[in-house]
C-alpha cells in the first residue's frame, strides 16, 4: 500500500480501524516475544503516516527500529486489524532477529552506531550485482520474507489461521493485475504473490510457468539467512538470463506485514520510488510528453504552435469522419424507433420518447466486447478499487447496535457543553453496523449531433468502463443516453451484461440535443424509485439548450429539492458558461473537461463517484 | 531476599487499618513461577501459602496457557484455578470449587463473582507526584488500584523490576479466597498485554 493511501487510511478512518499507538504496550510484548526479553526498549517503534516525504510505504525496518502505520483499517472487524498490526510487528521484529543473527556481535555495534544492518547485509553481499542492485534487494527482501513467514505460521497456529483467513483472501484485492505490465514487471509481481501469498491471483502466461517454479524453488531452499546471498545470486541469475534487467523498476506495493525491510536501502537518487512516478502513459498520450502545468491549453501555446494544433485537429477529424462513414457502411445503423417504452407515464409527462434500446443493434454482443478491448486496464483498475471497496467489509462484525459512543468523544462533547452552554442532543450510544451507506448513480451522456467524433467515442468508452467497474460493487447504477429520445442502456437494478456493452457500443451521434429539463426529470423519477443514498445524477454535456432556455433553468434547483445531486460534466472549456446558466450553480459542481483531453473523462466520472458518492 | 526490606515502605502505608490482611503476589523468572506470601508481623520472614507453576510470560516454546492450577503451598493441593480470555474476560480466577472469585476483561473492568467493581487506577507517574508515595519510586512501582466498599479488596500496589513483576495486596479479611482476588490486578497487565501472543498461540 502506497503512502497516499495510508493518508487516505488516516483521514477516513472506518468504524474497525485501530490507532497503532493505543496498542503499543501489546506491540511491545510481541517486540519482546519475537527478538527476547526486553527488545522493545532496544528496538523502537515508530509511528509514520502523517504523510511527510520520507515515509516507508508500509511497516518496514532499517534494524534498529520498526516502523508502523499510525493506523490500520484495512478489515472491518477491528480484532482483525488489531492481529494484522501485531503480524506486522512480529515480521519486522523477525528481520531484526534474523540480521541480529548473522552480524553476532556487529550487530550491535551497528545499532550503537545508527547504521542499518538491513542496508549493511545488502552491501555487503550483493555489492557485484552492478547491473540492478534493487532487483538484487527486492530478490532478497522475498527470499526473506517467506522464510519468516513461513516459520512464524508454523509456530503460531493463529497467524496461520490470520493469513488463510484475512490477509491472503485481502491480498487478492490489493494485489496490481498484471495486465498492462511488462515482461519483467508481471514477473516480479507473480513471484512475489507466489513467494510470499502462496498463489497467483491471474493465471500465469505459459512461458513464464517453469520459470516461476524455478525460482520460486529456489527461494524455498533458503532455509536460513546464511543461504540467502547465494540462492539470491541465483535468481538474480535467472532474471538477468531471461529479461532485460537494465531497465528501471518500479517498486511493488509491498504486501501488509512483509513491508520493505530495506527501506532504508534504497539510494535516495534512486528514481524508483513506485509506480507513480514510472507509470506508463495512457494509450492516446505521448510517453515523452510531460504533463501541462495547466488544464487550459491556451495557456503556454505560441501562435505557431496553436495554428499546428488546429491542423491536427482538422486532419484528425477528416481522419475519424472517413473512417467512421466506412464504419457506417460496415453496419446498418440502428432505427432509432421509440422502442419499449420504460413507463408510460413518464414518456407522456416529458413528451421525450424513451428507448430501452431493444431494437436491432449495429454491434453483435462479442464484437462490442472487442471493441472495447482497448479498455481492459483502466477497467482492471477500477473494478480493484470497487472491490478493495467490497473487501473492506471482510471479517467478522464484533461490534454490533448498542455499542456505547466512544468514551473520548463523550468526555468532549460533555466539555463542549458546559463552555457553550448549548446540549447538542446526541445518542449516547451508535450504532456500530457496517456501513449503510449505498449510493446509487445515473449516467447520463449526450450523444446528440454536436457530440460527434472523439467526444462521442469518450463517453461510449466512459459507459462502458465506469459500467463494468461498477458491476462488481454492489452499487445501484444505471446508465442513459440521448439526442432526442433519451435510451435507457441500463436500467439501475438491470445486471451488467454483454447486451448492456452492445447497446453501448452502438451508440450513434444525431439529434438535437440532451434536453436537459424533460431528461434529468425522467432520470430523477427513476433515482427516486431505487433503493439507495446519495442520489446522483452525472450528466455529460456541452449543455447547449435545447428548449426554451427559462424551461432548461432551474432544473439544478429541482433536482437538488428532491435530494437528487446533480453533477455536470461539460464537454468543451468553451460551454463551462452553459453549465453556469442552468441555475448559477457553483464549480463544485460541475467540471469542465477540454475537448483534447477527452481521455480524462473516465477518470473524471470516477472522481465524482467517489466524492459525492462514497465520501458523502 | 528480604521482603520486609523490600516491601516494608509499602506495608507501613495501610498499617493502621485493623482488619486488614497483606499478601505478597511476585514472579521469579529464573524459576517461571509466581509465589504468593502472607506478610507477617514486623521482622518475620512472609509465609509461603501458595504457588503457580508459571510466570506467564510467554515464548514461543511454550505450550499454550489457557488455564492454570494454583496450589497451596504447604499441602500441595489445588486451592484455585487461573482462567485466561476465557468468556470474554482476559483473566478470571475461579476457587477450588470453580466459582469465579474475580475477573478482569482486556478493556480493564474488574469484577468480583460477577458483580463489577469500580477502582481507581493511578499509574506510576501519578503516584510519585503524591508526597504519600513518593518513596515508592526505589520500588519499581508502576501502578496502585485503589478499590471501593464493595470489594474485598482495599487497594493493590504493582511493582516491576527487570522480567519480575510483584504486587502487595491488602485485603478487608484475611482470607486466600481474597487474596487471589487481588491477581487479576497483579497480573492484570502482564497478561493483557500478551493479548495478541495467545491470539497467535490459540489453535
Amino acid at each position: 500500500m502506497g503512502i497516499k493511501a495510508w493518508v487516505g487510511l488516516k483521514t477516513k478512518m472506518n468504524m474497525g480501524g485501530v490507532q497503532t499507538a493505543h496498542i503499543m504496550p501489546k506491540l511491545e510484548a510481541v517486540v519482546d516475544l519475537r527478538i527476547g526479553p526486553g527488545s522493545s526498549k532496544k528496538y523502537e517503534i515508530v509511528l509514520f503516516g502523517d504523510g511527510s516525504l520520507g515515509c516507508p510505504a508500509g511497516p518496514a525496518t532499517d534494524g534498529t527500529r520498526i516502523f508502523l502505520p499510525r493506523t490500520e483499517n484495512n478489515f472491518k472487524s477491528k480484532r482483525d486489524n488489531e492481529i494484522a498490526m501485531a503480524d506486522f510487528t512480529a515480521h519486522e521484529a523477525d528481520h531484526i532477529r534474523e540480521g541480529n543473527e548473522y552480524f553476532g556481535d556487529e550487530a550491535e555495534k551497528l545499532r550503537e552506531s545508527g547504521k542499518s544492518s538491513v542496508q549493511a547485509f545488502l552491501e555487503k553481499n550483493y555489492s557485484e550485482l552492478i547491473e540492478n542492485p534493487a532487483l538484487a534487494w527486492e530478490i532478497d527482501n522475498i527470499v526473506k520474507d517467506r522464510r519468516i513467514n513461513a516459520q512464524r505460521r508454523e509456530k503460531f497456529p493463529g497467524v496461520d489461521r490470520h493469513y488463510k483467513e484475512c490477509l491472503i483472501p485481502m491480498m487478492e484485492y490489493f494485489r496490481p493485475s498484471t495486465h498492462g505490465m511488462n515482461d519483467l514487471n508481471a514477473f516480479r509481481e507473480r513471484y512475489l504473490q507466489k513467494a510470499i501469498l502462496g498463489k497467483n491471483f491471474e493465471p500465469v502466461p505459459e512461458n513464464q510457468q517453469k520459470l516461476l517454479e524455478e525460482v520460486i524453488a529456489i527461494t524455498e531452499s533458503a532455509t536460513s539467512i546464511y543461504q540467502d546471498p547465494e540462492k539470491v545470486k541465483q535468481i538474480y541469475e535467472i532474471f538477468k538470463k531471461n529479461f532485460d534487467i537494465t531497465q528501471p523498476l518500479p517498486n511493488l506495493p509491498p504486501i501488509f506485514g512483509s513491508g520493505d525491510s530495506s527501506q532504508s536501502a534504497n539510494p535516495p537518487s534512486s528514481s524508483q520510488q513506485g509506480y507513480g512516478k514510472k507509470i506508463k502513459p495512457r494509450e492516446n498520450r505521448d510517453p515523452e510528453e510531460e504533463k501541462p502545468k495547466k488544464m487550459n491549453p491556451k495557456y503556454g501555446k505560441s501562435k505557431g504552435e496553436e495554428q499546428k494544433s488546429k491542423e491536427d485537429k482538422q486532419d484528425k477529424e477528416n481522419r475519424q469522419k472517413k473512417s467512421k462513414e466506412e464504419e457506417k457502411e460496415k453496419y446498418q445503423p440502428p432505427e432509432k424507433s421509440e422502442g419499449e417504452k420504460l413507463d408510460e407515464r413518464d414518456s407522456n409527462e416529458c413528451e421525450i420518447p424513451i428507448d430501452h434500446c431493444k431494437s436491432e443493434r449495429k454491434f453483435p454482443k462479442t464484437d462490442a466486447e472487442s471493441y472495447f478491448e482497448r479498455y481492459a486496464a483502466e477497467v482492471s483498475s477500477m473494478k480493484r478499487i470497487f472491490r478493495q471497496l467490497k473487501a473492506r467489509n471482510y471479517g467478522d462484525k464484533k461490534y454490533f447496535e448498542g455499542q456505547e459512543l466512544d468514551f473520548e468523544e463523550h468526555l468532549q462533547e460533555d466539555l463542549e457543553a458546559k463552555a457553550t452552554g448549548i446540549r447538542v442532543s446526541r445518542k449516547s450510544f451508535i450504532e456500530r453496523a457496517p456501513n449503510k451507506v449505498k449510493p446509487v448513480f445515473a449516467i447520463h451522456g449526450d450523444v446528440s449531433g454536436s457530440t460527434d467524433g472523439e467526444i462521442l467515442e469518450a463517453i461510449k468508452a466512459s459507459f462502458y468502463i465506469m459500467g463494468s467497474a461498477l458491476s462488481v460493487s454492489e452499487f445501484n447504477y444505471s446508465l442513459y443516453a440521448s439526442d432526442s429520445s433519451l435510451y435507457v442502456l441500463k436500467s439501475p437494478t438491470e445486471k451488467w451484461t454483454t447486451d448492456v456493452t452492445s447497446k453501448i457500443a452502438s451508440l450513434d451521434s444525431w439529434g438535437s440535443g440532451i434536453y436537459f429539463r424533460k431528461t434529468s426529470e425522467v432520470i430523477a423519477r427513476h433515482l427516486q424509485r431505487t433503493e439507495g443514498n446519495p442520489k446522483c445524477m452525472i450528466v455529460i454535456s456541452d449543455f447547449e439548450s435545447c428548449d426554451r432556455a427559462e424551461v432548461e433553468t432551474g432544473m439544478i434547483k429541482e433536482l437538488y429539492d428532491q435530494k437528487i445531486y446533480p453533477l455536470l460534466i461539460v464537454i468543451g472549456e468553451e460551454n463551462e458558461e452553459n453549465a453556469e446558466f442552468l441555475q448559477d450553480i457553483k464549480r463544485e459542481h460541475y467540471s469542465v473537461i477540454p475537448t483534447d483531453k477527452l481521455n480524462e473523462l473516465p477518470g473524471e466520472i470516477f472522481r465524482l463517484f467517489k466524492t459525492f458518492g462514497i465520501a458523502r | 531476599m528480604n521482603f520486609l526490606e523490600k516491601y516494608s515502605d509499602c506495608l507501613k502505608l495501610s498499617e493502621s487499618q485493623d482488619n486488614m490482611t497483606q499478601y505478597i503476589i511476585r514472579t521469579n523468572a529464573l524459576d517461571k513461577k509466581i509465589f504468593i506470601f502472607q506478610a507477617a508481623e514486623a521482622n518475620q520472614t512472609p509465609q509461603k501459602i501458595g504457588v503457580i507453576y508459571t510466570d506467564f510470560l510467554l515464548n514461543p516454546d511454550i505450550r499454550d496457557i489457557s488455564s492454570e492450577e494454583i496450589i497451596e503451598a504447604q499441602t500441595n493441593k489445588i486451592v484455585g484455578n487461573i482462567k485466561l480470555f476465557d468468556e470474554e474476560k482476559a483473566i478470571r480466577i475461579l476457587n477450588k470449587k470453580k466459582k469465579e472469585i474475580s475477573a478482569i476483561t482486556s478493556e480493564g473492568a474488574y469484577s468480583e463473582a460477577g458483580k463489577e467493581i469500580h477502582y481507581d487506577k493511578l499509574i506510576n507517574a501519578q503516584l510519585l507526584s503524591r508526597p504519600e508515595y513518593s518513596h515508592l519510586e526505589k520500588m519499581g512501582v508502576t501502578q496502585a488500584y485503589f478499590l471501593n466498599e464493595n470489594s474485598v479488596l482495599q487497594d493493590v500496589f504493582c511493582f516491576e523490576k527487570g522480567r519480575d513483576i510483584s504486587g502487595v495486596v491488602n485485603t478487608r479479611k484475611e482470607n486466600i479466597d481474597f487474596c487471589l482476588a487481588g491477581l487479576t490486578l497483579v497480573l492484570g497487565e502482564r497478561i493483557i498485554n500478551q493479548d495478541y501472543i495467545f491470539e497467535f498461540m490459540k489453535k
